[in-house]
C-alpha cells in the first residue's frame, strides 16, 4: 500500500493493479527519533523505513513506521513518547490462545512466557505516508491490547471489527539505536 | 503522561481522568535545586527538557534524607530521571531489559551478597531503602501520591545501578548511570556544581597513564625478580679445588688466586658437629701480606626428637664474602677457636652429640648477589601497585554505603 | 606512546641495566661483619713486626 505525495491519496496495490484506498491525512511535522526514508541500526539489524503512520488515542498520538530488514522481511516500529518497540506480524498459527476476553490486567501465557495485559485501548489512524505491508485507512479506528511479559517480550493485538493481528517483539532503547538519514 | 501537578497551587491533576485531582503538595516546600522546570540542555548529546520535581524523603532509624529527582522529557528519547545528590548527578530511565526481579525475600535470605546478571553485567546488591514523595511539581509518567511508600532494591556494577522498585503493587526497574560535567550541558546550570566525596556510582577517572604505569611497574618487577633469580644462582668458579681438613690440622692457610678483582668472592664453611656449635676464625691476607680483615663464623647444627617428632635448628654450613681489591694470591687462615656443646635435658639418647670432626672449605670467585635487583624489584613493585591502589581504594569508597552484611561477620 | 611513558620505559631500562652490572658483580652479598682494622692478630702470622 502506498500514499501519493501528489494528491495525497491511498493507492493499495493489488494484483490486479491499484485501488483507491483512501485519503493521506496529515502528518505534522514533529520531533522523533527517526522518519520516513531513514535506516535504522538496532544491534545488529538493519531496518529501512518505508511508512510512517500516526494514530491518536484522543489526548495524544503514537507514531508507527514500517520497515523491512536486510532479508525483506517486514517490522514494525512502534514509537510512544521516546519509548520504541520493534515487532513482526505474527502468523495466525502462532497467535496466543485464551478463553474469553482480553482485558486490561489480565494474564495469559505464550511460549512458556508469562503475560500481562498493560495497555488497552483504541486508536485513529490520522495520518499515513510512504508504503506499507497491509492496508490501512485515515480515519479507521482500532482497538489494541499490548501485554507485557516477564522476559520483556511485548505480544500486541490490533483488532479492527472482526479482523485481528497479533504481533510479537520487544522494547528498544532509544540510546541504542543509530539513525542514518537518507 | 498521567500527572499534572499545578505549580500555583500544588495539585495534581489526573490527566487521564479530566484533571480529576489527586493530591495536592504545598508550593512553599518547594526544594531548592539549580534544575528548574523548564530548563533545557543536553544529556549524552541528546535534547531534554526539565518538566517535573520530585522530592523524596528516606526516614530510618530516626535520620532521615532527602533528594530531588527531575523528571526530564526528550521528543527523541523519551522520558528520564535527573537526580542531585550532594552535587553528584545521576541519569536514570525505565529498564525493559530482561533481568530478574531482585526481591525483599531473595535479599532476606541470602548469606553473601546476592548478585544478578543482565545484558552481560553482573549487578551487585547495593542497598535497600523505602522512601516517600514529600513534594511534586510538574508533569510525571505516573501519580505521586503523598506518602504513598516505595521499596527500592538496588544493585550496582561497574558502570551502573538497577533500582526495583515496588509501590503497592507496581513494579519497575530503573538503569541508573553516573552523568560526568562532560556529560550534560545547559539546563541553566551553574559553572561548576562542586560534588562531594564519591558518589557509589562514580567511575574512578585513572590518569590516562595509570596502566601503562601499572604494566610497566609490575613488569619491571618481574624482570628483576627473574634477574635476581639468576644472580642468585651465580656461583661463580672454585678458586681451588674442594679442601676438606680435619680439625687435628687446624690451624691452616690456604692460598688462592684471584684474577678479577672487584668481583664478589665468598668462603664456604662445613663443619659435621652434631649438637655443637663451632667458631671458626677466618682471617684474610692480600698479595702484599696485609691483613684484609679477621673475622669468624659460627657452625652449629642441632637435631633432636621430642614428642612431636624430630626437629633440627642451625646449619652447618657458614660463609663469609668480600671484594678483593687486586689480583694476586691471597691467602685465608682458618683455625677453630671456640667451640661447645648443646645438649637437651631430656632424651638424651636421641640427641647424640659430636664433636665437630672435619671442616670443609671452598673459595669461589666471581659470585653474584641477587640483593639489590630484589630492591628494585620491590620498589617497581610500589609503583606498579600504585594505580592497584588507587583502584582498590575508590572501589571501597563506592561500596562504603551499601547496607549489606555477610551473615558471618556480625 | 607520550613522552612520559618513554622516559620511563628509558628510566627504567636503565636502571635495571645498572642494577643488573651491579649484582652481577656480587655488590650486596658481601659480608658486613669483616672487621677492616688491623687488631691484635690471634691464630695467624701477625704483621711481621710492621705497623703501618
Amino acid at each position: 500500500m502506498i500514499t501519493c505525495d501528489a494528491c495525497t491519496t491511498t493507492l493499495l496495490l493489488e494484483d490486479a493493479g491499484l485501488r483507491l484506498a483512501g485519503e493521506q491525512g496529515v502528518l505534522h511535522e514533529v520531533p522523533l527519533i527517526c522518519q520516513l526514508g531513514d535506516e535504522l541500526k538496532i544491534g545488529k539489524g538493519r531496518y529501512q523505513i518505508l511508512g510512517h503512520a500516526r494514530f491518536s488515542y484522543g489526548r495524544g498520538t503514537w507514531d508507527e513506521f514500517w520497515a523491512v530488514d536486510t532479508s525483506g522481511e517486514p517490522v514494525w516500529i512502534s514509537v510512544d513518547e521516546g519509548d520504541l518497540i520493534l515487532q513482526r506480524e505474527l502468523p495466525q498459527k502462532d497467535w496466543p490462545e485464551y478463553r474469553g476476553a482480553l482485558r486490561l490486567g489480565r494474564n495469559l501465557r505464550y511460549k512458556a512466557e508469562g503475560f500481562r495485559v498493560d495497555e488497552d485501548g483504541t486508536g485513529t489512524c490520522v495520518g499515513l505516508n510512504g508504503c506499507f505491508g497491509h492496508p490501512l485507512t485515515v480515519g479507521e479506528t482500532y482497538r489494541f491490547l499490548n501485554l507485557q511479559g516477564e522476559s520483556g517480550t511485548v505480544l500486541s493485538a490490533e483488532i479492527a471489527d472482526q479482523e485481528a493481528e497479533w504481533f510479537i517483539g520487544r522494547w528498544i532503547d532509544p540510546f541504542e539505536v543509530e539513525v542514518k538519514t537518507e | 503522561m498521567t500527572t499534572h501537578i499545578c505549580c500555583y497551587c500544588g495539585t495534581a491533576l489526573d490527566a487521564l481522568d479530566s484533571y480529576k485531582t489527586l493530591v495536592k503538595f504545598n508550593i512553599l516546600n518547594r526544594p531548592e535545586t539549580p534544575l528548574k522546570i523548564g530548563a533545557a540542555g543536553q544529556i549524552f548529546g541528546v535534547d531534554y527538557t526539565v518538566i517535573g520535581l520530585l522530592e523524596h524523603e528516606e526516614v530510618w532509624q530516626g535520620r532521615s534524607w532527602k533528594w530531588v529527582d527531575h523528571q526530564v522529557f526528550s521528543a527523541t528519547h523519551g522520558y528520564a530521571w535527573l537526580t542531585l545528590e550532594e552535587g553528584h548527578l545521576t541519569f536514570s530511565r525505565r529498564y525493559r531489559k530482561p533481568v530478574d526481579w531482585l526481591s525483599k525475600t531473595v535479599v532476606n535470605r541470602a548469606e553473601t551478597r546476592p548478585s544478578l546478571r543482565s545484558e552481560g553485567e553482573r549487578f551487585k546488591y547495593y542497598d535497600t531503602s523505602t522512601s516517600s514523595v514529600t513534594y511534586a511539581e510538574g508533569e510525571f509518567t505516573w501519580a505521586p501520591r503523598k506518602g504513598a511508600k516505595t521499596t527500592t532494591i538496588t544493585a550496582m556494577s561497574d558502570n551502573a545501578m538497577l533500582g526495583f522498585s515496588t509501590t503497592n503493587r507496581e513494579r519497575e526497574i530503573y538503569h541508573t548511570v553516573y552523568l560526568e560535567p562532560q556529560e550534560i550541558t545547559g539546563f541553566d546550570l551553574p559553572g561548576a556544581v562542586k560534588p562531594s566525596g564519591i558518589h557509589a556510582l562514580k567511575k574512578m577517572k585513572a590518569g590516562v597513564n595509570a596502566g601503562f604505569l601499572m604494566r610497566a611497574g609490575l613488569g619491571s618487577m618481574v624482570i628483576c625478580l627473574v634477574l635476581a633469580m639468576a644472580m642468585f644462582v651465580q656461583n661463580g668458579k672454585l678458586a681451588d679445588t674442594r679442601l676438606r681438613y680435619s680439625v687435628a690440622e687446624l690451624p691452616v692457610t690456604i692460598a688462592f688466586e684471584v684474577t678479577k678483582p672487584g668481583r664478589l668472592t665468598r668462603i664456604d664453611l662445613q663443619g659435621n658437629g652434631r649438637n655443637s656449635w663451632n667458631y671458626l676464625a677466618v682471617e684474610l691476607e692480600d698479595p702484599e701480606g696485609e691483613v684484609l680483615f679477621e673475622s669468624g663464623r659460627t657452625v652449629e647444627y642441632y637435631s633432636g626428637r621430642d614428642k612431636d617428632g624430630n626437629w633440627s635448628e642451625g646449619s652447618n654450613n657458614a660463609s663469609l664474602a668480600f671484594f678483593p681489591p687486586v689480583t694476586g694470591t691471597y691467602s685465608v687462615t682458618l683455625d677453630l677457636e671456640e667451640s661447645g656443646f648443646w645438649a637437651p635435658n631430656v632424651n638424651r639418647g636421641s640427641s647424640p652429640q659430636h664433636q665437630i670432626t672435619q671442616v670443609g672449605l671452598q673459595i669461589r670467585n666471581g659470585v653474584s648477589s641477587g640483593f639489590w635487583l630484589i630492591l628494585l624489584a620491590l620498589g617497581f613493585g610500589c609503583i606498579g601497585g600504585l594505580p592497584l591502589l588507587r583502584r582498590y581504594l575508590h572501589n571501597k569508597a563506592r561500596w562504603r554505603d551499601s547496607d549489606w552484611v555477610d551473615e558471618d561477620d556480625d | 606512546m607520550n613522552l612520559f611513558r618513554l622516559i620511563f620505559v628509558l628510566l627504567s631500562a636503565t636502571a635495571i641495566a645498572g642494577t643488573t652490572y651491579v649484582a652481577y658483580l656480587g655488590h650486596g652479598g658481601e659480608s658486613r661483619d669483616l672487621d677492616r682494622s688491623i687488631r691484635a692478630v690471634s691464630a695467624g702470622r701477625g704483621l711481621n713486626g710492621s705497623i703501618k
